[in-house]
């Protein structure tokens, strides 16, 4: 079957530029498309650490950064009040510190100018007995500490509601859809659009289009090199690792053996520790966190927090920056700046290429795009998206009125709010008038039935996998072990998916949590895996396995033996 | 003879009260509940597994006819690594299993609890998702629900019950049928909570627990009655009574007017490990086993046999016999010490199916990548003589009065092979007689 597509611009790649520059075009009025190759936000902009911070690591050397980002943030947190939460940071210092007390608050002075721009408070200083008090877990070394205030965002959702909006602004959203190759203009060389795939049903089609973006993150340089042209990035590696639950209660500083900073920061029910960067320049498909990488992260955060290593971690997220080119001593000081390239001089106009930056100025960097993008289209109109709210994010939840409503704990409403805001009403209003009440199909979060079938009738999830980024379903304590089932059975509910499908869905699913967790597998973690698998590998019936791809050698053959 | 079992699963249970039949002094030393306790209701002594890679299969490779679970059986034991192995060898695999079955029904008997079933004939049970398995032992509950035994199946959806959704399930149910070439009439049926109970849904142990209320069952006695319809097997969700199940089922019946069975349960709906726990729990008691609850700090060996047995609150419990059965990692048999992979109570050395030593090997390094392939990692543990005694890495018995059960055995993989609960029931037993020798 084909069928085909004119728009005006052809976005590639769903992370969080794709989405934004999906987003700001259609508010223009500009007609897209955007193909992603798996699902919305599942790449990077998942691997990031989702915080929307200024940046005061940037502030020494690219001061517009940290500028930009503040900003930014504070344009974030007026369209998308729902994701985004206050995240006060600890800065303990160590009597073995390379940089002293004084010289950390000259630095935190400086960043104070900064904070009004994201409604950021200036940063305090605390005697060591107040910062024991305020964080017990602290390493009794401390001396005194610092507190500052930075933003996270739940990224995906994000990226998420970036999508939505674009879509619901009539821009065609396509998930799990790669591109087969670029359309070429013979003569001019023109990039005129690309035949792309849906690699969950093979189908194909063309999508023409004025112009092509290229929003591909570490992948710039394979689409890149699809049109002859040539991105050349500098991949950095960054993973990070989650922990069963909340190890702290503020975010805190801790320092890598090298004296990179590092942090901890508690996200929904868990702590999130990282990160790491490093040169990358394996395989983007495959990106594995190793041994050695957990260690650096475990023994920094040990500094801090002496007691780390008692939690347990439940699984790891792992990602490549798409930093610009550059050489440099270390990694941490290249820029992380953003660059959009008009490849027209190397003989593909109409190709576009963005690269580069941070998640916290995203939306800024969607700007540069699209206004880039609108000149050469001869568009006019400005950019809006630095005062309309985003999907959910148009105003306050009144989270007792929907619990009482819909007849839910108020607790799974206020999660709800975190990723839907006043969307919230809408995802639960098909359970109105149901003789009972939404369940919660996650109890680690938790998450209700409601919204897993919301994902899928309305927002477009198509695997079981694609819930993790758009739900948080799975990623807590136990792995999925406990609802995935379940999910599996709602999805197939929406989607009409015969038992075959949520029989694969669901082995796909396992195996990508295991992906995620085997890295820093150990201690009471082996209990929890040794369920799973029962679990996982007890619920497969005799169609599923019948209707199962068959083993495949090179995955084996690739094993490490012990 | 004093005995000391470490290990309150269905392994370390029998084993005790196997001792106590034969006149031992028996205690128990258990930490809490461990995988018995999470266990869905069948006891898969040889399951057949639809895992093309890791499973026992289903049917006979040569000619393609289906295998009974007996022929499974061994199919198992022709695996060297597996404990299956060592506890069948010279000896008649029907009688051992049906020896230990009639001992365990026997033993949950007054709890209201049978082990229904053979490994004469594959059980087709339902679990809570569709899915099929091939069964053999069950404790009644899902045992009951032989599909191959029903002309019509209904599975009966019960609104707002937490963990389980009647409609994929029935989808499922229907492709596995027909995968497995089994022709019957599939039907939903609903029963409607009335007030009182449909409160409770949300949370199914609450629900169970309130069904075995006289006055609860007579409240839902006319929604039940119109489940009812001739020759129908009514299939419910596991939550028949939280510790009664036979009361339950009897009671579903004759409301119904149906033949009635619990669907197989998987987390979060697994009940049925509860009610295990708690029947042999209660068999303990009447044995007159002592039940300690608390972990095991460490063994005192004395020229090469256990001498006693100390608890982590500095109790001592001195022995002649020492049954080990702690499981994996979920009964804390196995665990990672000092970044190592390790024995819990005597470092014994570790074994994976290959026969591979992988105790002291960090646990990040047994694991593959292919999630439901073979994982060195949860294959592992001790290895044994014919007596079940744990050998040490010379091969010899490491104390010659000590006995190892259940998952503690090495050689299997009881994710893939679904022989978990059945080597528990066989092993723990043997381990049990082999004891009373001593």
């Amino acid at each position: 079957m084909s069928r085909g597509l004119r728009v005006q611009v052809l976005v590639v790649g769903g992370g969080i530029n794709g989405a934004g520059i999906a987003r700001d075009l259609a508010l223009r009025g500009v007609s897209c498309a955007l193909v992603e190759r798996r699902e919305l936000g599942s790449g990077t902009s998942w691997a990031s650490s989702g915080m929307i911070h200024g940046g005061l690591r940037y502030l020494q050397k690219d001061p517009e950064v940290t500028l930009h980002s503040c900003v930014d943030s504070g344009a974030i947190q007026r369209i998308a009040p729902h994701l985004v939460f206050r995240i006060p940071f600890l800065m303990p210092v160590f009597p073995d510190d390379p940089i002293g007390p004084e010289l950390v608050e000259i630095g935190l002075e400086m960043y104070d100018r900064y904070q009004p721009f994201k409604n950021g408070r200036p940063h305090t200083r605390l005697r060591r007995e107040e910062a024991l008090r305020l964080e017990p877990a602290l390493s009794p070394r401390v001396e005194c500490a610092f507190t500052l205030d930075e933003w996270g965002v739940d990224a995906a959702r994000l990226t998420a509601a970036n999508a939505l909006d674009a879509a619901e602004r009539g821009a065609r959203i396509s998930t799990h859809t790669e591109v087969v190759e670029l359309s070429r203009e013979g003569g001019s060389g023109r990039v005129t659009g690309a035949r792309v795939r849906d690699r969950l049903t093979g189908e194909s089609w063309r999508i023409d289009a004025d112009l092509t973006l290229n929003a591909t993150g570490p992948w710039a340089p394979r689409l890149a090199a699809l049109a002859g042209t040539s991105v050349r990035l500098r991949p950095a590696k960054g993973i990070h690792l989650v922990f069963e639950r909340r190890v702290s209660n503020l975010a805190i500083y801790a320092r890598g053996i090298d004296g990179r900073d590092m942090f901890t920061f508690p996200h929904e029910q868990n702590s999130m520790a990282g990160t790491t960067d490093d040169d990358f320049y394996g395989d983007l498909d495959r990106i594995d966190v190793t041994e050695d990488e957990i260690a650096y992260v475990m023994q920094a955060m040990e500094r801090s927090i002496p007691s780390i290593r008692r939690h347990r971690v439940i699984h790891t997220t792992q990602g490549v920056r798409p930093t610009l080119y550059g050489f440099g001593q270390s990694e941490d000081e290249l820029s992380r700046d953003y660059e959009v390239i008009d490849h027209g001089a190397e003989g593909a106009p109409g190709f576009f290429t963005i690269a580069g930056g941070k998640l916290a100025a995203y939306r800024l960097m969607a700007e540069d795009a699209s206004d880039r993008l609108c000149a050469s289209l001869g568009v006019r109109e400005p950019c809006r998206t630095a005062t309309t709210p985003l999907p959910g994010g148009e105003g306050a939840l009144d989270v007792e009125a929907l619990a009482r409503r819909f007849r839910v704990a108020p607790a799974a409403v206020v999660r709800l709010g975190f990723r839907h805001g006043l969307r919230s009403a809408r995802v639960l209003a098909p359970a109105e008038g149901r003789p009972t009440p939404p369940r919660t199909v996650c109890a680690c979060e938790p998450v209700l039935d409601a919204e897993v079938a919301h994902a899928a009738r309305v927002e477009g999830a198509r695997t079981l996998g694609d819930c993790v980024f758009r739900a948080r379903l799975g990623v807590g304590a136990c792995q999925g072990a406990s609802c995935a089932g379940q999910a599996a059975g709602l999805l197939a509910d929406a989607l009409d998916w015969p038992a075959e499908r949520c029989a694969a869905e669901l082995s796909a699913f396992a195996a990508e949590r295991w992906r995620a967790a085997a890295p820093a597998l150990g201690g009471r973690h082996l209990a929890a895996f040794e369920i799973h698998r029962h679990v996982f590998l007890g619920a497969r019936g005799f169609a599923a396995e019948a209707a199962s791809r068959p083993e495949d050698p090179a995955v084996q053959a690739e094993d490490p033996t012990p | 003879m004093r005995a000391v079992v470490i290990g309150g699963g269905l392994a370390g249970s029998c084993a005790a009260l196997e001792l106590a039949a034969r006149g031992a002094e028996v205690a128990l030393v258990s930490a809490g509940p461990g995988s018995t306790a999470l266990s869905g209701g069948t006891l898969d002594v040889a399951a057949a597994s639809p895992l093309r890679r890791g499973g026992l299969p289903l049917a006979d490779a040569a000619d393609g006819r289906p295998l009974a679970p007996l022929r499974r059986l061994l199919v198992a034991h022709g695996n060297a690594a597996h404990p299956y192995a060592a506890l069948l060898r010279g000896r008649s695999a029907a009688l051992e299993v049906e020896e230990a079955r009639a001992a365990l029904d026997a033993w949950l008997a007054p709890s209201g609890l049978r082990v229904v079933g053979s490994v004469d004939e594959t059980r087709w049970l339902a679990d809570v998702r569709g899915a099929v398995r091939a069964a053999d032992l069950a404790q009644s509950g899902s045992g009951e629900g032989d599909l191959a035994s029903a002309e019509e199946i209904a599975l009966v959806d019960v609104p707002g019950l937490a963990g389980f959704d009647a409609r994929p399930a029935l989808r499922m149910l229907a492709a596995e049928l027909a995968s497995i070439g089994l022709s019957r009439t599939l039907r939903l049926a609903t029963l409607e909570l009335p007030a009182g109970l449909a409160e409770h849904a949300a949370a199914p142990a609450r629900l169970a627990r309130r069904l075995e209320d006289p006055a609860a069952q007579a409240a839902l006695v006319p929604a039940a009655a119109r489940l009812g319809a001739p020759r129908r097997l009514l299939l419910f969700p596991p939550v028949l009574g939280l510790e009664r199940v036979d009361r339950v089922l009897a009671w579903a019946a004759d409301a119904t007017g149906c033949r009635v069975a619990e669907l197989v349960g998987a987390p979060p709906l697994a009940l049925a490990g509860y009610r295990l726990d708690r029947a042999l729990s209660a068999a303990l008691a009447r044995a007159g086993v002592e039940e300690f609850a608390g972990r095991v700090a460490s063994i005192e060996e004395d020229a090469g046999r256990a001498a006693a047995v100390r608890a982590e609150g500095g109790e001592r419990l001195a022995l002649d016999a020492l049954v080990l059965a702690t499981g994996r990692f979920v009964g804390g048999g196995l665990l990672e010490r000092d970044g190592r992979l390790a024995e819990a109570l005597l470092e014994l050395p570790l074994y994976d199916l290959a026969g591979r030593r992988v105790d002291g090997v960090r646990p990040r390094r047994l694991v593959r990548r292919d999630y439901e392939g073979e994982q060195p990692l949860f294959a592992a543990g001790v290895r044994t003589d014919a007596q079940l005694r744990p050998l040490a890495a010379d091969s010899k018995p490491r104390l010659t009065n000590a006995f190892v059960a259940g998952d503690l055995l090495g050689g299997f993989d009881p994710a893939r092979d679904r022989t978990g609960l059945g080597v528990a029931l066989l092993s723990g037993r043997r381990a049990g007689i082999e004891a009373a020798k001593c």
